[in-house]
């Protein structure tokens, strides 16, 4: 394209994956994504791709499953009740070593809860969600050009490590409308299969079988070493983050996605006003960027950790501390979304008794 | 430049906002609805919007409280949850025959098929369907795309597009060559349609942009965007 277009979050997800070479979506409305599933079914269509409306969200993540399988780019976007369905999959995927890319557009809860925007699945995500040792990598963009790129790199991580990557937006990432430019298309005749994809025997002398059952205790255990390993490769190669005027900080506010970006004007705020903050966003919210905190804390008075949840983050935030500095918290729940009026002003009341 | 009289519309007792998602329709119907405040014309202002989960008329109530608009939209307990709902009194404010209406109605044809049950409400003749349109959004960026959202929104609600409102732009990267070349597009739409443009919009504060455009201006105080620009 080469042009900017004014595009909503929700409909940054579905060009970008099909852009990057996604060539299946599977998946089950609910708001606040639902432009999604609506772009890609007008879209994938027209370009031979497939595009089905699942039965469920536990009937779509298992088509996804099945599609990763074969090899194939394959998505599906939700939102935080219909992520927990899928949990299940998510799971499997893992043990199976398929590349997967998840979207979830984060809305209030617990249970039911509404669909306003939340960040409230950081634990989910991050912490594993389904039953079992494993990770997904997790990606959190904080604008739509950002989340334009990003989705590229979700499905080439997906790829390289054979694993799920969940892009964490929340709903307002979902809904906001931005200017973006994509980048080009990707030339999907130049896959190849891979080798160890199920699409039948064909010339091969052995017969590839993938999934996450294994009934000895130490065959799943050599499996669990497996993943383990990745991981830690995975822990090595890919933490990615933002600085933002952190050269100078005493003080640096964490945060990602939404509040990462209203937290920039908070820094902008303290600096006009001669305060020397600083904004650490984790890109990646797993791998965590543990080191870059931990040497951050030698030159800070204290973090100030905020986020749209009760402080989950937060928790991975004080063990990259481990108790050298203080952690203080703020952070709004039920799917209201702080000014960053409201930021600055619960930041300074830490500020008064430091100075 | 000249700037569009809301007196125009008069002749019309409803003035009825549509288009694809994302086109401003909301925006444009607050100003409408404003304008005529301004100018002591008694209106309602409508969100029959079933489409869009945040940032519709009702979520930008405080924001335009000052301006004395009678807002007719779903009781604010729905704002949260997930649920097509219209108001419940519509029926007798849509029959109200003293005051202009202004209808922001929902993207695509899903949204605009939520104002065909009314149609008996709004004669022939005598209501002004805007189809809003910004080049610059995805299915919206040719004639051909163009000409089928219209013909698929109208088709959904069951009344006439008789308008076109230009609205081209990129938020903070919006251009004056951006605008004067894409003007060129929605010009083409018209000349096929047959349906006439008529006022473009442009952010008040980036009035320079639109100076040469051949139609109307309705500069527009923004109240829809939900975060500010990156920074900022």
């Amino acid at each position: 394209m080469g042009e900017k277009t004014l595009m909503k979050g929700a409909e940054v997800i579905a060009e970008a994956a099909m852009r990057a070479g996604c060539m299946a979506f599977f998946g089950y409305p609910i708001t606040p994504q639902n432009e999604v599933p609506e772009y890609f079914s007008r879209q994938m269509p027209k370009l031979g791709r497939v595009f089905l409306q699942a039965g469920s969200e536990v009937a779509a993540i298992n088509m996804v499953y099945g599609a990763a399988c074969t090899g194939t780019r394959v998505i599906t976007t939700s939102s935080s009740p219909g992520i927990s369905l899928m949990q299940e999959g998510f799971s499997y995927i893992a043990n199976s070593d398929v590349p997967c890319v998840v979207v979830n557009a984060m809305r209030g809860g617990p249970g039911l809860g509404d669909i306003a925007p939340a960040q409230a699945d950081y634990f989910q995500a991050v912490k594993g969600g389904g039953h079992g040792d494993y990770h997904s990598i997790v990606i959190a963009p904080y604008t739509l050009q950002e989340e334009a790129d990003l989705m590229f790199d979700a499905f080439d991580l997906a790829d390289k490590y054979r694993i799920m990557v969940v892009v964490l937006v929340d709903g307002l990432m979902g809904q906001m409308m931005e200017p973006v430019e994509f980048k080009e298309w990707v030339d999907v005749k130049k896959f190849k299969t891979p080798d160890w994809a199920t699409v039948g025997q064909r010339d091969r002398d052995h017969r590839n079988i993938i999934t996450s059952l294994e009934i000895l205790a130490e065959g799943l255990e050599k499996m669990n070493f497996h993943l383990q390993e990745k991981y830690k490769i995975i822990e090595k190669n890919e933490v990615r983050f933002e600085e933002y005027k952190m050269d100078d900080a005493e003080y640096a506010i964490t945060a990602f996605g939404t509040i990462a970006r209203i937290a920039k004007t908070v820094v902008n705020m303290a600096r006009d006003e001669g305060i020397k903050l600083g904004l650490i966003r984790p890109i990646t919210l797993w791998p965590f960027p543990t080191k870059l905190i931990e040497k951050r804390a030698e030159q800070l008075k204290f973090f100030f950790d905020s986020e749209l949840n009760a402080g989950q983050m937060l928790e991975d935030v004080k063990l990259a501390v481990n108790g050298r500095k203080p952690v203080y918290f703020y952070g709004k729940l039920g799917g209201i979304v702080p000014s960053a009026e409201d930021i600055y002003a619960e930041f300074k009341k830490h500020i008064k008794g430091d100075r | 430049m000249k700037v569009f009289d809301v007196k125009s519309l008069l002749d019309k007792e409803s003035q009825i906002f549509g288009g694809r998602i994302g086109s401003g329709k909301t925006e444009i119907a607050v100003n409408i609805a404003i304008k005529m405040s301004e100018q002591n014309i008694p209106n309602v202002l409508f969100d029959m919007d079933i489409v869009k989960p945040y940032v519709r008329i009702r979520d930008i109530k405080d924001k335009i409280s000052m301006y004395d608009i009678e807002i007719v939209s779903p009781p604010d307990i729905t704002r949260k949850i997930d649920l097509p709902i219209l108001p419940s009194h519509i029926i007798s404010k849509l029959m109200e025959k003293d005051k202009q209406k202004v209808l922001d109605i929902g993207g695509d044809p899903y949204g605009a098929g939520a104002i065909a049950q009314f149609k008996n409400l709004f004669p022939e003749g005598n209501y002004n369907f805007f189809f809003v349109v910004n080049t610059r959004r995805p299915e919206t960026s040719n004639t051909k795309e163009i000409i089928e959202a219209m013909a698929q929104i109208q088709d959904a609600s069951k009344l006439t597009i008789n308008a076109l409102v230009f609205n081209t732009h990129l938020r903070w990267e919006t251009t004056g060559r951006v605008i004067l070349n894409e003007y060129k597009i929605v010009k083409d739409v018209s000349e096929e349609t047959k349906i006439p443009i008529y006022f473009a919009c442009v952010d008040e504060e980036h009035q320079n942009l639109v100076k040469d455009l051949d139609v109307p201006i309705l500069p527009l105080k923004l109240f829809v965007n939900p975060l500010p620009r990156l920074g900022e």
